[in-house]
């Protein structure tokens, strides 16, 4: 971490003293009173901020305070219903992200904008072509492919090779390109000084990515501008010079690092003051000696795992934490059933053998419910409405008279019970999930379970992408499901809700188990000692 | 819960919504108006209960294709089903004197041919569109072979009572059935299991594998009520038309897509519903029967149909839910 002391409002001058915007101490970028409404509902209100040269800017604020739609506003993929925005003092209305990009500014998307089927270089150079064309007005491909190799190079990607079609890297890398292409778009434009904005970048990253992310953005720090939106709070602190926070549409406050902590932004956020306890370990129940099993694993072998053996007990919360291709989430598809899943050893689920074969019928069957990693694709339908989604796995259990007709005053008596329970808010039960914050999408994810009052529920990342009010809420709910007799299986990138939630943690590295740890509430391990067995 | 109204507010159904539900319907009524004011016998009585003839059929086809396409697949060979199920129908009256017996056994084709479909598409793993388009032509060459090459006649009166007779008042008994198996059809996509599994396989295959529903019996039931429905739809056009010719059910798959998407039921599936297809049915129906009784060229017609077709699809489909729109 760079030691530059931070003096409020005149800090540009300790910075860089080459940048010759920072001399001028004039703000880079001016929003002003800028507004944006979809289909009449405002999602930003008159919205006014500045960004400064050399500075690592953060905007913090739950889903559905408009942090995206800035950005999008920013970097000229949104036009502003009203308001203005100034870039080094001259009027600034880009015609779509490429003049933004020629203009100095580029942007890290939250779901990757990349091409599957085109060449690395092709995507990080996609719609800019034009600046390798040569005097006959062809595209120099080997200029862009180097450009990209030192792109790559500079982050860290050197294994990345550019002339490879994306879709043969996995998730994580992609992940990268997709940073990568913000800086190698930078420098094609030879901007001096530009300013990239990142859209919650490490939602889907852990570990040594995320490092590498974070040490190339503090090694830009001289150079040019960021704009960082991120959900994970540790971060803002990690990096951020100065924090807005938005709020229902509103910047109501600015915080300078010397004012900045957790808590502080969490209750500007939320309205409310983080409980102490946010992972509640307060209600942590004990291991017990003599505790019921639920899920019992052995030998599960095959597809990215090798040798995995463990056991789950009732009302335990069991996390499983590792570093990308370690094998976990396999694990969690292995006992659901979610093709494809490593085949080998066996499962037992409730004292149910699971077979290989529509092992996801089998498993439900059994008592299991399975929250899936990405809720878009794998947890709902967007497109159907939430009572819908909610009762899509226990419509068997509400036929009426026995014949495959719908009782619908139950569908609609169930669903409107968990609702209340999950406090999931929607005003109309039949509205589209497309149209709810991802926060209420998770909880009808887990409103679907819930229904069926699962004997097991495997969790992938459940609190991905969701802001700190909800995420508090699926905690309280895990303490509830544990108290119940509920067995959690919690599969977590993030290593502080790993810790805090869970009762027993296992690590993975490569496909197999490497140390057990207990995390009774008042002994938890530290992320430094996971970390350490993790890499 | 004003902060849960606040919080909901900011994501509201758009209005543009709202419009497409009622697009078709302002669409039909558009069509109403024009084609009464050109001319007064387009009001008529008699010309109602023609509309009511000429459209009984393609309901069918249209309900039928409406499981289909819920699913996010498609059926082409309902046209060939058609005829090869009137093809059928016509012989077993005409050469085994079958009567009323032939209605089960154009059930049967129908349901034979929705499970070869069925077959090819999820056990064969070939993609419905290129599955359905060779179907089309096996059981096109299937209604050759067992039909000669010849129109088929033959006389019975309990065919013709069901297709011409009027059972309640002065329904046309062939729009009565029609109405009546829609109804059931439209009854199973809205209030059963499998009627909102449709919507689940159709919308996100991963999310209803993992929720443990049998995503292959589902699309196989869709190809069998395709099939099915078509069958049925054969039947009752040979019934009322007393002769099968070869290629008299091939018009019917170019309307059914198109009274299935200006229904609202779009092409990748997921969205819509089987009670759609009435809407979608009765605007192209109103749009054959008018120029007809407007008197416009039968091959203007077919100019003037697609082009409103274009022009109700590109209105009607909503863009927003359709991830593909090639």
């Amino acid at each position: 971490m760079s030691s530059v002391t931070m003096t409020g409002e005149g800090h540009v001058a300790a910075r860089s003293p080459t940048s010759a915007f920072a001399m001028a101490k004039t703000p880079r970028l001016v929003v002003e009173g800028v507004g944006k409404a979809y289909g009449g509902v405002p999602v930003l209100k008159s919205v006014s901020l500045e960004v400064r040269p050399c500075e690592i800017l953060g905007i913090a604020g739950e889903n559905g305070a408009g942090k995206s739609t800035m950005l999008r506003i920013i970097s000229g993929i949104v036009r502003p219903d009203s308001g203005t925005l100034r870039l080094d003092g001259n009027p600034f209305a880009p015609i779509g992200y490429a003049a933004a990009v020629r203009s100095g500014i580029s942007m890290v998307f939250q779901e990757q904008a990349l091409v599957p089927n085109i060449a690395v270089y092709e995507n990080l150079f996609l719609a800019h072509e034009k600046a390798f064309r040569n005097r006959f007005g062809i595209v120099d491909r080997n200029a862009a492919i180097a450009a990209a190799a030192r792109a790559l190079d500079d982050l860290g990607l050197g294994h990345i090779n550019p002339r490879r079609q994306l879709r043969e890297f996995g998730f994580e890398d992609r992940q990268m390109i997709e940073i990568a292409r913000a800086f190698a778009l930078a420098s094609l434009y030879r901007i001096a000084e530009p300013i990239i904005l990142l859209d919650e970048p490490t939602a889907a990253i852990a570990g040594k990515e995320v490092e590498a992310l974070f040490n190339r953005v503090e090694a830009f720090r001289g150079r040019g501008s960021f704009v960082l939106v991120t959900h994970r709070l540790s971060e803002y602190l990690r990096l951020c010079d100065r924090v807005y926070v938005f709020k229902d549409g509103e910047n109501i406050d600015e915080v300078g690092r010397d004012r900045m902590n957790e808590e502080r932004l969490h209750e500007l956020m939320v309205g409310r003051v983080r409980s102490t306890h946010y992972y509640k370990e307060d209600r942590q129940r004990p291991v017990a000696e003599e505790a019921t099993l639920a899920v019992e694993v052995r030998n599960l072998s095959g597809r990215g795992v090798k040798e995995v053996s463990f056991v789950l007990n009732r009302g335990e919360v069991l996390g499983i934490g590792g570093l990308l291709g370690c094998g976990k989430e396999d694990v969690g598809q292995a006992i659901a059933g979610a093709v494809p899943f490593p085949e080998g050893g066996e499962v037992f689920v409730n004292g149910s053998a699971l077979p290989v074969k529509r092992r996801i019928e089998a498993a439900i069957a059994a008592g299991l419910g399975y929250v899936p990693r990405e809720r878009k694709a794998e947890g709902l339908v967007p497109y159907l409405p939430l009572r819908w989604n909610a009762s899509l796995a226990m419509l068997t259990r509400l036929r009426r008279f026995g014949l495959p007709w719908i009782d619908r005053s139950s569908e609609i008596e169930h669903v409107r019970k968990e609702m209340t329970r999950l406090r999931i808010k929607a005003a109309d039960p039949m509205q589209l999930c497309v149209y709810l914050s991802g926060g209420n999408q998770q909880k009808v994810v887990l409103a679907k379970w819930l229904m069926r009052s699962p004997a097991v529920l495997i969790l992938q990342n459940p609190t991905r992408g969701i802001d700190v009010g909800t995420k508090e809420e699926i905690y309280s709910l895990i303490r509830d499901l544990s108290e119940a007799g509920v067995a959690i299986l919690l599969i977590s990138d993030d290593l502080p809700e790993l810790i805090g939630i869970s009762s027993r943690i296992l690590l993975m590295r490569e496909g197999t188990i490497v140390r057990e740890y207990a995390a009774p509430a008042d002994r938890k391990p530290s992320e430094d000692e996971l970390i350490r067995h993790m890499v | 819960m004003t902060s849960a109204s606040q919080e909901l507010s900011r994501r509201a159904m758009p209005r543009s919504d709202l419009l497409m539900l009622f697009l078709p319907l302002i669409l039909l009524l558009a069509q109403i108006v024009v084609f009464g004011l050109i001319n007064d016998r387009f009001f008529s009585f008699p010309n109602a209960l023609n509309l009511m003839r000429q459209s009984a059929v393609l309901l069918l086809v249209a309900s039928g294709l409406n499981f289909v396409i819920l699913i996010g697949s498609i059926d082409l060979s309902i046209g060939a089903i058609v005829t090869l199920s009137a093809i059928v129908v016509a012989l077993l009256v005409r050469d085994l004197g079958f009567g009323l017996w032939s209605l089960p056994a154009a059930a049967l084709v129908g349901l034979t041919a929705g499970a070869v479909n069925a077959f090819f598409n999820l056990i064969g793993r070939v993609p419905s569109f290129l599955a359905t388009l060779g179907t089309m032509g096996i059981f096109t060459g299937i209604s050759n072979i067992i039909g000669g090459g010849f129109n088929i006649h033959f006389e019975d009166p309990v065919l013709g009572w069901i297709a011409a007779g009027r059972l309640i008042g002065p329904i046309p008994n062939v729009a009565l059935w029609s109405l009546i198996l829609f109804g059931v059809v439209s009854a199973i996509g809205a209030r059963t299991l499998f009627g909102r599994y449709l919507y689940a396989v159709g919308g996100g295959e991963t999310v209803a594998t993992l929720s443990g529903i049998r995503v292959q019996a589902v699309k196989a039931g869709a190809f069998l009520m395709s099939g099915l429905m078509s069958g049925v739809a054969g039947f009752l056009l040979v019934a009322r038309a007393g002769t099968a010719t070869q290629r008299m059910g091939d018009s019917l798959m170019l309307d059914a897509i198109a009274a299935v998407v200006i229904g609202g039921t779009a092409l990748s599936g997921g969205v819509g519903g089987i009670h759609r297809a009435i809407i979608g049915v009765l605007v192209i129906a109103v749009m054959s029967n008018g120029l007809n009784v407007i008197g416009v060229d039968f091959f203007l017609q077919t100019i003037i149909k697609g082009a409103i077709v274009i022009v109700a699809v590109a209105l009607t489909l909503d863009r927003s839910k359709s991830e593909f729109v090639k």
